[in-house]
C-alpha cells in the first residue's frame, strides 16, 4: 500500500516537472520564432539541440535526478535572455531619439517662442503706419 | 539621504542602480530626456549593416566556430572567433541571426563575452580577475541596509537575509550587513573561501562571473544565481530592490525602469549561461535501451 502511494506521488511529481519543462520549451520556440520568422523550427540547429537536451534529460520515474532541474533551469535562463533582449530592443526602438532638437522645438518644450529674426525682405518693406 | 552618502563614499556601488530610485523632478526630467536621446544618437558612430543572411556553426580542432554565410566570424583584433562549447556557439549564432538590417553589437552580450575571454584585452591574470571579483564583496548590494522608510527596511531584511543565510550554509561565509557608511564586516576566512571557490572556475567562466558581478554589483546574488539557487529574474529583482520598492509606490517609467530591468536581465542571463557552458563537464548515462539504437 505504502509503495503504491509513493509511486503515485512520484508519478504526479514527474508529471508536474514534465509539464513545466514543456511550457518552457514552448515559450522558447515562441521566442525563436521571433528570430527565425518563417523558417521551419525543425531546421533551426539550436531548436533541435534544445529538444535533444530535454529528451535526454527526461526523468525516468524511478529516480529523480538533478540533471533535469539543471536542464530546465538552463532553458529558463536562456528564455529569459532571449525575452529580455527582445523587449529591451523593442523599447529602445520605441523611445529612440531622432537626433538633436532644433532650437525652436526645444524652446517650445518649455513654452517659449523664438523672437522674430531680422531678414532683408522684411526690412525692405515700408513699415505700415 | 543614505543613498547619496553611500554614493559619495563608495563609488564602487552602482551609482546607476542607486540614484535611479530617487525621484526625478519635473525640471530634471527634461534634461534627462535630452541626455538620454543624445547619448543614444551619438553612441554608435559607425553602424554595421547586416552583411550576411545566415549564421551557422562549424567545428575545428575541438572548438566551435561561427560562419556568417561562408565567411568566418572574427574577433575585433582579427583572430578567428572560436568557443569551447557547442550550446554556446549555437547561442552566439542565434544572436547573430536575430539581428535585423543593422548589427546591433551592444545587445550581443554572449558575443561580447566570448570576445573578451578570447582576447583578454586588459591582460588580466586569473588572480587579478578573481581579486577584482572578491573586491565587490566589501560593497555588496545586499550588505548595505537602509533604515529610513520602515517598510523598505522590512522588505530588505525579508528578501536579502535568505541570501546571506544561504551563503552562510552553503559556503560558510560570515558577513554582517551594515546600516551606516562603514563597510560591512567580512571575516578574512570568508575572503579566502571565496577566492578558492573562484579559482576553481575555468578562465572563461571567470570572465563571465566578473561580467555578472559587475553588472549588478553584488557577488552574493551572483553566487546564488550561478549555483542555480535563484533565477535570473529573482536576482535582478534583489539587486534593484530599492528601486522596486519605489516604483511599486510611485509607478514605473517605461523608458527608464523597464529598460534597465530588461537590460540587466539580459546581461545577467548571458553571463550565467556563459559561466555554465564554460565550466560544465556533463556526461549522460543512458539506460540500456530496449530498442536497437
Amino acid at each position: 500500500m505504502y509503495s503504491m502511494f509513493t509511486l503515485i506521488k512520484t508519478k504526479v511529481k514527474t508529471f508536474k516537472m514534465a509539464s513545466n519543462s514543456y511550457r518552457v520549451l514552448r515559450s522558447l520556440s515562441k521566442e525563436l520564432r521571433y528570430i527565425y520568422k518563417k523558417k521551419d523550427l525543425q531546421d533551426v540547429p539550436i531548436y533541435c539541440y534544445l529538444q535533444d537536451q530535454f529528451r535526454s534529460m527526461q526523468v525516468t520515474g524511478e529516480k529523480i535526478c538533478r540533471e533535469q532541474h539543471e536542464a530546465e533551469n538552463l532553458a529558463q535562463t536562456y528564455l529569459c535572455y532571449l525575452e529580455s533582449t527582445r523587449r529591451n530592443e523593442e523599447l529602445s526602438v520605441l523611445y529612440r531619439g531622432k537626433g538633436e532638437r532644433s532650437i525652436e522645438s526645444s524652446a517650445n518644450i518649455v513654452g517659449l517662442k523664438l523672437p522674430k529674426l531680422y531678414s532683408e525682405d522684411a526690412a525692405k518693406k515700408p513699415p505700415d503706419e | 539621504m543614505a543613498t547619496t552618502l553611500v554614493n559619495k563614499f563608495l563609488p564602487n556601488v552602482n551609482s546607476k542602480l542607486w540614484s535611479s530610485s530617487t525621484l526625478i523632478s519635473a525640471n530634471g526630467l527634461k534634461s534627462f530626456i535630452c541626455n538620454f536621446q543624445c547619448r543614444h544618437a551619438s553612441f554608435n558612430p559607425r553602424e554595421l549593416k547586416k552583411f550576411y543572411k545566415n549564421a551557422s556553426i562549424a567545428t575545428a580542432d575541438g572548438w566551435y566556430e561561427i560562419n556568417l554565410d561562408k565567411r568566418k566570424l572574427r574577433t575585433p583584433l582579427g583572430n578567428v572567433f572560436k568557443v569551447p562549447s557547442e550550446p554556446l556557439a549555437l547561442a552566439v549564432a542565434t544572436e547573430w541571426n536575430s539581428q535585423e538590417s543593422v548589427v546591433n553589437r551592444n545587445t550581443m552580450h554572449l558575443t561580447v563575452l566570448c570576445n573578451t575571454a578570447l582576447e583578454n584585452p586588459m591582460h588580466k591574470t586569473r588572480e587579478q580577475l578573481s581579486e577584482s571579483i572578491v573586491h565587490f564583496l566589501e560593497t555588496d548590494t545586499v550588505c548595505y541596509r537602509l533604515t529610513e522608510p520602515p517598510e523598505l527596511a522590512k522588505l530588505e531584511s525579508e528578501k536579502w537575509d535568505p541570501i546571506l543565510e544561504w551563503a552562510a550554509n552553503r559556503y560558510g561565509l560570515e558577513i554582517t550587513p551594515t546600516t551606516s557608511i562603514s563597510p560591512p564586516l567580512v571575516s578574512t576566512e570568508s575572503k579566502v573561501i571565496i577566492r578558492r571557490h573562484l579559482l576553481s572556475y575555468s578562465d572563461w567562466a571567470l570572465f563571465g562571473y566578473h561580467y555578472a558581478v559587475d553588472s549588478i554589483k553584488s557577488l552574493l546574488i551572483v553566487m546564488a544565481l550561478v549555483d542555480k539557487h535563484i533565477s535570473v529574474e529573482k536576482a535582478v529583482e534583489l539587486a534593484r530592490l530599492e528601486q522596486f520598492f519605489q516604483t511599486n509606490h510611485w509607478g514605473t517609467v517605461e523608458w527608464y525602469h523597464n529598460m534597465e530591468q530588461y537590460e540587466l536581465q539580459s546581461r545577467l542571463a548571458a553571463a550565467a549561461l556563459f559561466v555554465h557552458w564554460c565550466s560544465e563537464s556533463s556526461t549522460i548515462k543512458q539506460k540500456a535501451s530496449i530498442y536497437p539504437v
